[in-house]
This record gives structure tokens, sequence and C-alpha cells, in this order.
């Protein structure tokens, strides 16, 4: 019996120890990053006109507009695909960034490309994403989309956080938007759903075809010229 | 009676060396992986694997997902997720301890409590519309929480997708459940093989559409699902806060 109170009292201790320092550890980035925006609405009064309270709400808004837009055009039902394709596209080229998404998604490879390939991969990115979240609408049954808060993530960035709710009664889903304010403009550089970054996804997917066509990029263009 | 509570008490032993090996494996290993990429040294046989998860998928387990979604009304699943969340408020409150989050703990016990009369059996989750909304801890996330990495990731057939760490936690889970050990006691160990094909049914309905889109999207598949799984296990350990690790986002103003 006293053995296992020793026991007991031992992996209390353990426990609570991993706890602590669980909560440190979580606890420090989060008071750096803190101190490091502090520091940075100070330099942007300085040098641009706009606070960072002000950038993160403009984000706010810009996804405001940017889903009514999108659900506004979901919601047609006398649109015909091919319009519906049309807007989609429109929609995509103003409010993301699909150049800066195409560059971070092929990540060191960048650099190996000729001036041509790069040409050719940015146009070959744009239909690809094109493609797929075209497809991903499709399939829209009302959903609502909530916009909540915002808040500021590095020098430019910003992260909307929203949920869709959808109308059969099933879990909200958690949809965050990367935005970064760039030259006096908005834009999408990535969404995160549930957590899971496309951007991060779309890279660690391109990365794998690169790594397994020998480490040529070539490798990841015929492939996305098959699509 | 005497054999079993032997083997149980060996099982506590090879578990607790275990998390003691993936101590000693996550404070040895070197990280220098960027963040978002996993640490995949098996990949040629996870890839085997995954090709035959894949042909088991596309003929038994999406079917039946299907044919359940057919069969049950959206109110039927509903209460039998709720039912599901319910019975796994032992395990949920116990890593919620574990992890030092006595709120959630509470948490996980009240709503037990509300669902278990109110909610008739867990049906119902009426604890949710009051407010206290079910968060999924499981002893991979635990582990996490205690600084254990994810270790190599691997693909369980069968179940998919994993890694060292969140294999253990799943282990662990199910040996320490006091619903299964209670069951295994009174011999009704069909009890626990029902719930677990009922719960694996239940989740592929969920993910019918996620997977599809994932699917349809992907050149490499098995490339989308590793990452996707790994950012998707790390949300869940921060309890969904989006802001922990985010990825670093480089402008390309440079070049």
């Amino acid at each position: 019996m006293k053995k296992n109170k020793f026991i007991a009292l031992g992996l209390l201790a353990a426990t609570s120890y991993f706890a602590m320092s669980a909560v440190n550890a979580y606890a420090r980035p989060y008071q750096l990053n803190k101190s490091h925006s502090a520091e940075k609405t100070h330099s942007n009064i300085i040098s641009v006109a706009q606070t960072s309270d002000e950038i993160v709400q403009g984000a706010q808004n810009f996804i405001e507009n940017v889903s009514a837009r999108g659900l506004a055009f979901l919601s047609d039902k006398n649109l015909s695909e091919e319009d519906r394709k049309k807007d989609f596209r429109a929609l995509l080229m103003d409010s993301f960034d699909l150049n800066t998404i195409g560059r971070f998604a092929l990540g060191t490879n960048w650099r190996s490309l000729t001036a041509e390939q790069k040409e050719e991969y940015l146009d070959l990115f744009h239909n690809m994403v094109i493609e797929t979240y075209s497809q991903r609408f499709r399939e829209y049954q009302g959903q609502q989309i909530v916009i909540n808060r915002a808040r500021p993530e590095g020098e430019k960035d910003s992260i909307v956080n929203s949920k869709i709710i959808s109308t059969d009664g099933s879990p909200d889903i958690q949809l965050d938007w990367r935005v970064r304010y760039k030259d006096g403009q908005y834009r999408i550089i990535d969404v995160l759903v549930e957590g899971v970054s496309m951007s991060l996804t779309q890279r660690s997917e391109f990365s794998s075809i690169v790594q397994r066509g020998g480490g040529n990029v070539e490798s990841l263009l015929v492939k996305l010229r098959e699509r | 009676m005497q054999n079993k509570q032997t083997s149980l008490k060996n099982t506590g032993v090879l578990f607790l060396t275990a998390t003691l090996c993936l101590f000693m494996m996550s404070c040895a290993s070197n990280d220098s992986r960027q963040y978002g990429d996993v640490y995949d040294p098996m990949e040629s046989t996870n890839r085997a694997i995954f090709a035959f998860n894949e042909v088991l998928d596309e003929n038994v387990a999406e079917p039946v997902a299907k044919g359940y979604r057919l069969v049950m009304p959206e109110p039927g699943r509903e209460g039998i997720k709720n039912v599901l969340t319910n019975l796994s408020t032992p395990v949920n409150a116990g890593n919620q301890l574990l992890q030092g989050d006595v709120g959630g703990a509470m948490t996980d016990i009240g709503r037990a409590l509300v669902n278990t009369t109110i909610g008739i059996a867990g049906l119902f989750d009426v604890a949710g519309y009051l407010g206290l909304e079910h968060e999924p801890e499981d002893f991979g996330q635990t582990l996490a929480v205690w600084g254990v990495s994810e270790g190599p990731y691997f693909v369980i057939p069968l179940l998919g997708p994993s890694n060292l760490r969140d294999g253990v936690g799943r282990l662990a889970d199910s040996f320490a459940d006091p619903l299964n050990i209670y069951l295994m006691n009174i011999e009704e160990e069909e009890i626990i093989y029902a719930r677990w094909g009922v719960s694996v049914v239940s989740q592929r309905e969920d993910l019918i559409e996620v997977l599809d889109e994932l699917e349809s999207g992907a050149i490499d598949y098995y490339a989308v699902m590793r990452s996707s799984y790994s950012q998707y296990r790390n949300t869940l350990i921060t309890d969904k806060d989006a802001s922990a690790g985010m990825a670093a986002f480089p402008d390309f103003d440079d070049e």
C-alpha cells in the first residue's frame, strides 16, 4: 500500500512537472509575439500611414467583401456552369495573390527554374488552383460564413478567423484566412481549413513530387501539364 | 480474473516503457526539418500500405459509409456520434487532466452528466447547446503536450495515417479506457468491437466529402494526406489555436 502511494505521488509530481514545462513552452512564444507586435505598431506609425490595427480591420473588411461576393454567385441558381467558372476565376484573381502562393508552394526549387519555366509554372499553377477550387465549390448547399475576428501575424499579414455554418446541423468548420497587405492592397495568401494550411499542404505535395522525380522540377511541370 | 489483472499490469508496464522510449527519442532527435515537412523514413513501405488501404477504402469503407448515410437519417447519425462522444468521456477527461487542463476535464464530466441524463444516454448533446463544447483529446495529444515529438510518420494498415507518438497514444487510450476494462472483465469483448466498428463507420461517413475533395485535387494524394494529417494533429494539440506554430510565409519582393 505504501509503495502504491509512493508511485502515485511520483506520477503526480512528474505530471505536474510536464504540465508546467508545457505551459511555459506555449506561453513563451506568445509573449515574444506580443512584444514584437507592439514594436511593429510603433514603426508602422512612422513609416506607413496605416497603423497595425487599421491593417487588421481592413483585412477583416476585405474578407467580408470577398465572401459576400463569393456567396452571391454561388447561391445564384440561374448562373450557367460556364459563367460560374468565369466569375470564380475573376474572384480568385482579384482576391488571391496566386503568384506569391505559387512561389511559396515551390519552395527552394523556384531558384532552379529558368525564366521561361517560371512563367510556365505560374501559368499552370493558376489553372490548377482555379480548376480545383471551382470544382470544390460546385457542391454549395447554402452554408453560411461567419467572420469572427482578426489579428496581426508578422509584418504585413493578418489572420482572419471565420466559421462555415452548415444547414444540416453538422459541426461548424473553422476557416482561417491569411491576408497580406502589400502596395496598398489586400490579398489572400493562405486558407486554413481546421488548421490545415492549403498553401503549406501544396508545398509539401510539390516537394514530394520533385523529390520522387529525382530532384528535377521538370517532373512537377510534367504532372501539372497533364492535369 | 487473476490472469487478466496480471496481463493488464503487464500492458501498463509496456506503455510506461514505450512512453519513456518516446521521451528519449524526442530528446535525442535533432530536428532540423522545416515546419510542415513530415519525417517519413519508411516512405516506400508507407506508400504500399497506403495504396492497400485505398483499395480497401474504395471497396469497403467508403461504400459502407455511403450506405450508412443513405439508410440512417441525419438526426440518427448525429445521435450516434453523440453517444460515441459521450462514451469517450473517461478517456477524454483523463487526457485533459494529464495535460494539466483541469477546466477541460470538468467540462467533460459536466457534459457527460448532462448528456447521459437529460440527453437520454448521450443521444442528444444538450450540454453542447448550453455552451459546454466537446474538445477531443487523446493520449497522442497528451504526449505532445509533454514534449514528445511526432516521431516517424507511418500508415497503419486499415486505420490510415499516424505516427509513432499517435500510434502509441491510440493503443494506450484503448487499453486504459475504463469502459473497455470493464467489458473485458465481464467478458463482453464483443461490445468493444461493436463500438469500434460503429465509430469507424461514423467517422468515415463524416469524412466522405473531405477525402473526396483532397483526393480529386491531389497529384500526390499520399503526400497531401501526410501533410494534412500532421497539420490537423497540431491543430488539435494546440486546441484549435491556429496562431500557435504558424508557418513563416516570406515576401518574394527580393527577386
